[in-house]
């Protein structure tokens, strides 16, 4: 289930974009960052349809609805900022910390590395 | 390679001319990699003695009604005040006008010295000036904080200057992405806002990577792009992100120093007492705009306006700094 698509840019447009910068001739720094770009495009082919299915699972126990589809951070984001999770702020951000270290094992998961405690 | 005969440059070559002499001359052009907002261009204007001034262009390459971003015509006029006043900042030389073809920007003088946060932070060739360095910041962050904030009465209109809050809120809104780690922060901080301090002069980017640091210190403070009147904390949140810390996450201050010896120097300056959970809100507000400002970028990449390899990594890095500020506001990190 990606609909709709969980980053953005879309993985599509990570690979478009390495495509078209292949064009031309790049510095080292641009290899890096095509290089990053297309390490983070594997991991998402790998773990986006669970972070899909988390993300809805959460977003579902959050708002008490059932979903089918990824498009509930709308909803979400509307209730939060209407104050309907002033009384739960600190259950909010533990659920919204867990969706974003699945985002970032994703995006570039050494910055979870330091958050690790032996 | 000799590029100051390349086609790219002939319209600098002629903003050039026309303000400081039709003899004038480019040479030893470059053009940095590195640079988010602006196309910057280095370059020697030669005059016909062969006298050599070494210059910097930078103009504008993202423009809408959500842009973050000062106006270069207004970067150029609050660092002609600054510079003005005897605060490091690089000698405003012109701004481009219609006449030019280059769209906004503006010529400063170059300074030499180092950006690059990693050698501020570990090379050996640091090592006498680093122990200084946070105390120099405190004292140019007093200096500035300091200014008359009625002659940069022309930044008071901005979003940034008007509510910060509602500001980010808009461009979150126009980016068109709802994001509910930005909708948590913001919420949060609107139930904890301080109360509000007197406006003074922002630079709005205050950090290790926009300071040029030399043998005796900070020679001058780089882009303005981003200044605004506001809470003189809002500077010292900003320089507190853990994004600012370049691999030494346990030294607030641009991965330098503890918050002590900045804080000493900042007060001992004229700089008003900062509370600690001042600074707390105020970094927890930083990281809601570093994330806003790389989905500016990614928004960018996006849409079209301007693509490429950064454009759409600093779109995904939006990520990143989300996870770090949903940490802060848990007190994980500090």
């Amino acid at each position: 289930m990606r609909d709709p698509d969980l980053f953005s840019p879309t993985l599509a447009d990570l690979i478009e974009t390495v495509r078209d910068a292949l064009a031309d001739d790049l510095s080292a720094y641009e290899r890096q960052v095509a290089r990053y770009l297309l390490q983070m495009s594997l991991r998402e082919l790998a773990q986006g349809p669970s972070l899909a299915q988390h993300s809805v699972e959460r977003i579902d126990a959050l708002l008490g609805t059932v979903s089918t589809s990824t498009d509930g951070y709308a909803g979400l984001c509307a209730s939060i900022r209407a104050g309907r999770f002033d009384e739960r702020l600190p259950k909010l951000l533990e659920t919204l910390i867990a969706e974003a270290a699945e985002r970032v094992a994703i995006v570039r998961p050494d910055v979870l590395l330091e958050d690790v405690t032996p | 390679m000799n590029a100051s005969a390349a086609p790219a440059f002939e319209d600098l070559a002629a903003a050039v001319r026309r303000r400081l002499g039709t003899a004038t001359r480019l040479d030893r052009v470059e053009v940095p990699t590195l640079g988010g907002s602006n196309r910057t261009v280095i370059f020697d204007a030669v005059d016909a003695d062969g006298a050599r001034r070494r210059l910097v262009s930078r103009q504008e390459t993202y423009h809408g009604p959500h842009s973050p971003f000062l106006a270069p015509s207004d970067q150029y006029r609050v660092m002609e005040q600054v510079h003005a006043s005897g605060f490091p900042v690089p000698r405003p030389v012109f701004a481009y006008d219609e006449a030019d073809g280059m769209g906004a920007g503006f010529v400063t003088e170059f300074v030499a010295g180092e950006t690059l946060p990693k050698r501020i932070i570990e090379s050996p060739a640091f090592a006498d000036v680093r122990p200084r360095l946070a105390r120099q910041f405190g004292e140019l962050l007093a200096r500035l904080h300091a200014l008359p904030v009625a002659d940069f009465a022309f930044l008071g209109s901005r979003a940034d200057s008007l509510d910060v809050l509602e500001a980010q809120r808009r461009r979150i809104d126009a980016y068109g992405r709802p994001r509910p780690a930005l909708e948590l922060a913001l919420r949060w901080l609107e139930r904890e806002r301080p109360d509000p301090h007197p406006p003074v002069l922002l630079h709005g980017d205050f950090r290790v990577g926009n300071l040029m640091v030399g043998p005796e210190g900070v020679d001058a403070v780089l882009d303005w792009e981003c200044s605004h009147l506001g809470s003189a904390v809002e500077d010292i949140g900003w320089l507190g992100l853990r994004s600012w810390r370049f691999g030494r996450p346990d030294l607030p201050v641009g991965g330098i120093s503890q918050w002590r010896p900045f804080l000493e120097a900042y007060e001992g300056a004229g700089g008003r007492r900062t509370h600690p959970e001042h600074i707390r809100w105020w970094n927890v507000f930083g990281l809601v705009r570093w994330t806003v400002l790389n989905l500016m970028q990614g928004y960018g990449h996006t849409c079209g306006t301007r693509r490429g390899l950064v454009f759409a990594a600093c779109g995904r890095n939006a990520d990143l700094i989300e996870y770090e500020l949903l940490m802060t506001m848990a007190g994980r990190h500090a």
